[in-house]
C-alpha cells in the first residue's frame, strides 16, 4: 500500500510540475521567470520518466559470472539513460534561452515582456524606414 | 556501400559543421564547403531513392546493436524522398543566399553556416531515424539551431520572436517527450517498427491514449497548425531573409513528415479515429486554412503574408492527412514537396528584392516592376502554383487532395479544399496586382539582384513546371511505394 502511494505521489508531483511550469511560462511577464517555468516543465517530464523506471530493492542490470538473474529484479536502465540525454538537451535549451534574454536586454534595456511589447512598435517603424531606403 | 547510404546522407553536413570553423578566413570557402556537403547528401538521397524503390528499405543498426534494442535508422521511399527534398532545397537556398548572408550577417558568417549545417543535420536525422527517442533528440537539435538562426538577423524583434518560438517549441518538445514516455511505459520499446507490433495488444489502455494525445500535441506545436501557430508569423517575419528562406520551407514540413511516420507507420490509421481525434484535427485544419488565408490577405508585410500563407497550407496538408483516404494522403505528401519548393522560390525572391531594393512590403513591389523581370517571373510562377493553376505543380497536389476528399465522402471538406484554392488566389492576386496594375515610379532601368539570388529562384520555379509535368508519375510511384508503408 505504502509502495503504491509513493509511486502515485511521484506522478502527481510530475503532473504538478508540468502544469505549474506551463502556468509560469504563460502568467509571468519577466523573461527569466518564463525560463524558470520552462525548466520546471522539463524537470517534471524527467521526474515522470524516472518514476516509470523506479523499483524498490532492485539490482543493477548486469549479468554477473553466476549467470541468470531474474529480470523482475532489474532496475530498468533505459529511462534513466534517456533522461541523461534529456537533461543535456534541457541544459542546451536553457543556454540558448539565456543568450536570447541577454541580447533582448541589450537591445531593449528590459526583460519585462510588457515593456518590450510597448517598445516594439517604435522599433518596427524604424526598420520599415530603413527598409524603404535602398 | 549501398548498405551505408543512410549514414552517408547524414554524415556529410554533420562533419562539415565541425570543419567550417577552421575556414574562418574565407567566406566563399565556407559557403562552398556547406554547399558541397549538401550536394553530397542530395546525391546520396537520390541514389538511395533509386535503391529503395527497387530493392526495399535499407535497415541500419547504429553501433551494431540489433534493433529493437539499439537505435535503428531505416531508409524507405518516404524517408529517401524527404532527405532528397531537405538536402536539395537547402543546397539551392545556400547557393542562392550567398550575397544576402554577406549583407545581413557581415561578421559572424562562420557561426551562421555552422548553425545551418547543424540545423540540416537535425532535420535529416529526424527523417532517417526509426527510433522515437532518437527522433526527439534530432527534433531538439533542429529546433535549437532553428531558434539561433531566427535570432541571426539585425532586427531587435528577431530575438523576441526567437525567444517566443523557444518557449512554445520547448513546450511542444516536452509534450512529445512525455507522450513517448507513456507509449514506452505501455509497450516497453522505442523502436517504431517494434512498437507498431506491440501497440495492438494494449491499444485500449489509457496510457496509450495519453501518449497519442501528447505526441500529437507536441507535433502540432512544432508544425504550427492552428491553434498552435502563435510562434510562426513573428519567427518568419523577423528572422534574417537568408534564414527564413532556409527554415520556412523545411522545418514545418519535416514535422508533418514525423506525423505521417508515427500516425501512419506505427499506429495503423484506426488509432486516430478510435480515439476520436480525427474530427478535432479536421476542425483545426479547416480553421487553419480559412483563418490563415484571411490573415494573409490582411498583411502588408511580404514575409508576414507568406508566413500566414504557410499556416494555411499546413492546414491543407493536415486536412488531407485527416481525411483517411489513400489518394488524399499521397496528395498531402506531394503537397509537402510542392509547397517546400514554392515557399523556397517565394522567400528567395523576397530576399533578392529586399537585398537589392529594400522591398519589404506589398506596396513596394510596384517600384521593382520592370526592374527585376526574372525575379518577378519566378514569383509569378510560384504564386500561380500556390493558387493551383493547372500546368503547375500546386494544381496536381490539390487535385489529388480533392479526389481524396470526394472519395472519403465528406462534402464539407471538398468545399473547404476548393475554398483554400480560392482564398489563396485572393491574397496572391492582391500581390500580383501590386506588381502589374499599380501606378509605379516609372523607373525602367534593369536592376536585378545579384546573379545567385536571381538564377536559383528562377531555376526552382522552372522546377515547379517540371514537378507539375511529372506529378502524375510521382503520384503513381508513391501510390505503389509510399502509401502501402504509411497507410496501413
Amino acid at each position: 500500500m505504502s509502495h503504491n502511494l509513493v509511486g502515485l505521489f511521484n506522478y502527481i508531483a510530475a503532473l504538478f510540475m508540468i502544469l505549474f511550469g506551463i502556468y509560469i511560462m504563460i502568467a509571468r511577464t519577466n523573461l527569466i521567470r518564463k525560463i524558470i517555468g520552462m525548466t520546471v516543465l522539463q524537470t517534471g517530464v524527467i521526474l515522470f520518466y524516472i518514476s516509470v523506471a523506479v523499483k524498490r530493492n532492485a539490482v543493477i542490470p548486469i549479468i554477473g559470472s553466476h549467470g541468470h538473474i531474474n529480470p523482475d529484479l532489474y532496475q530498468n536502465p533505459l529511462p534513466q539513460a534517456l533522461m541523461l540525454t534529456a537533461i543535456v538537451v534541457g541544459v542546451s535549451t536553457l543556454g540558448v534561452a539565456l543568450v536570447l534574454v541577454i541580447s533582448i536586454y541589450r537591445s531593449f534595456q528590459t526583460i519585462e515582456e510588457d515593456e518590450i511589447l510597448k517598445a516594439m512598435p517604435a522599433t518596427d517603424k524604424k526598420t520599415i524606414k530603413q527598409g524603404n531606403t535602398p | 556501400m549501398e548498405r551505408h547510404l543512410p549514414v552517408f546522407i547524414f554524415i556529410a553536413p554533420f562533419l562539415s559543421a565541425f570543419i567550417v570553423p577552421f575556414l574562418r578566413k574565407s567566406r566563399s570557402a565556407t559557403q562552398l564547403l556547406t554547399a558541397t556537403a549538401l550536394a553530397f547528401s542530395s546525391f546520396c538521397s537520390l541514389k538511395a531513392l533509386c535503391v529503395v524503390s527497387h530493392s526495399g528499405p535499407i535497415e541500419y543498426a547504429l553501433g551494431g546493436w540489433a534493433p529493437p534494442y539499439g537505435i535503428e535508422w531505416r531508409l524507405d521511399c518516404l524517408n529517401a524522398l524527404m532527405c532528397f527534398l531537405i538536402s536539395t532545397i537547402a543546397l539551392v537556398v545556400i547557393l542562392a543566399t550567398g550575397p544576402s548572408v554577406k549583407k545581413e550577417i557581415p561578421r559572424s558568417y562562420t557561426t551562421y553556416y555552422v548553425l545551418v549545417l547543424l540545423h540540416l543535420t537535425g532535420l535529416l536525422g529526424m527523417a532517417l531515424t526509426h527510433d522515437l527517442f532518437n527522433l526527439f533528440v534530432f527534433l531538439e537539435v533542429a529546433s535549437l539551431t532553428g531558434y539561433a538562426l531566427i535570432a541571426s538577423g539585425d532586427s531587435r524583434r528577431g530575438n523576441v520572436a526567437s525567444f517566443k518560438y523557444l518557449l512554445i517549441g520547448t513546450i511542444g518538445a516536452s509534450f512529445y517527450l512525455l507522450g513517448i514516455g507513456y507509449l514506452y511505459a505501455a509497450t516497453g520499446t522505442l523502436n517504431m517498427g517494434d512498437m507498431g507490433i506491440r501497440i495492438h495488444a494494449v491499444i485500449q489502455s489509457r496510457s496509450v491514449f495519453l501518449g497519442v494525445v501528447f505526441v500529437l500535441l507536441g507535433l502540432l506545436i512544432k508544425m504550427g497548425l492552428f491553434p498552435f501557430h502563435g510562434w510562426l508569423p513573428d519567427a518568419y517575419t523577423y528572422a534574417s531573409n537568408s534564414a527564413t528562406a532556409l527554415i520556412a520551407p523545411l522545418m514545418t514540413k519535416v514535422s508533418i513528415y514525423v506525423f505521417i511516420r508515427i500516425f501512419g507507420g506505427i499506429f495503423d490509421r484506426t488509432v486516430l479515429s478510435h480515439f476520436h481525434i480525427l474530427p478535432v484535427l479536421l476542425a483545426f485544419s479547416a480553421i487553419a486554412i480559412i483563418g490563415g488565408s484571411v490573415m494573409a490577405f490582411l498583411q502588408s508585410d511580404l514575409k508576414r503574408m507568406l508566413a500566414y500563407s504557410s499556416i494555411s497550407h499546413i492546414g491543407l496538408i493536415m486536412l488531407a492527412l485527416s481525411l483517411n483516404d489513400p489518394a488524399a494522403w499521397m496528395g498531402a505528401i506531394l503537397h509537402i514537396l510542392n509547397h517546400a519548393v514554392m515557399k523556397a522560390v517565394l522567400f528567395l525572391a523576397v530576399a533578392g528584392a529586399a537585398h537589392t531594393h529594400g522591398v519589404t512590403h506589398l506596396q513596394d513591389l510596384r517600384t521593382i516592376r520592370g526592374r527585376m523581370p526574372f525575379t518577378l517571373t519566378a514569383v509569378c510562377i510560384a504564386s500561380l502554383s500556390m493558387i493551383g493553376i493547372p500546368p503547375l505543380a500546386g494544381f496536381f497536389s490539390k487535385w489529388y487532395i480533392l479526389t481524396g476528399a470526394f472519395q472519403s465522402g465528406k462534402p464539407l471538406f471538398v468545399i473547404i479544399v476548393l475554398l483554400s484554392g480560392l482564398l489563396t488566389a485572393l491574397y496572391f492576386f492582391k500581390m500580383l496586382e501590386q506588381i502589374f496594375f499599380q501606378k509605379d515610379s516609372g523607373e525602367r532601368k534593369l536592376a536585378e539582384a545579384p546573379l545567385a539570388l536571381v538564377a536559383w529562384p528562377f531555376t526552382l520555379s522552372i522546377g515547379l513546371l517540371l514537378l507539375g509535368f511529372y506529378a502524375p508519375a510521382i503520384y503513381a510511384w508513391g501510390m505503389q511505394h509510399i502509401v502501402p508503408v504509411v497507410f496501413v
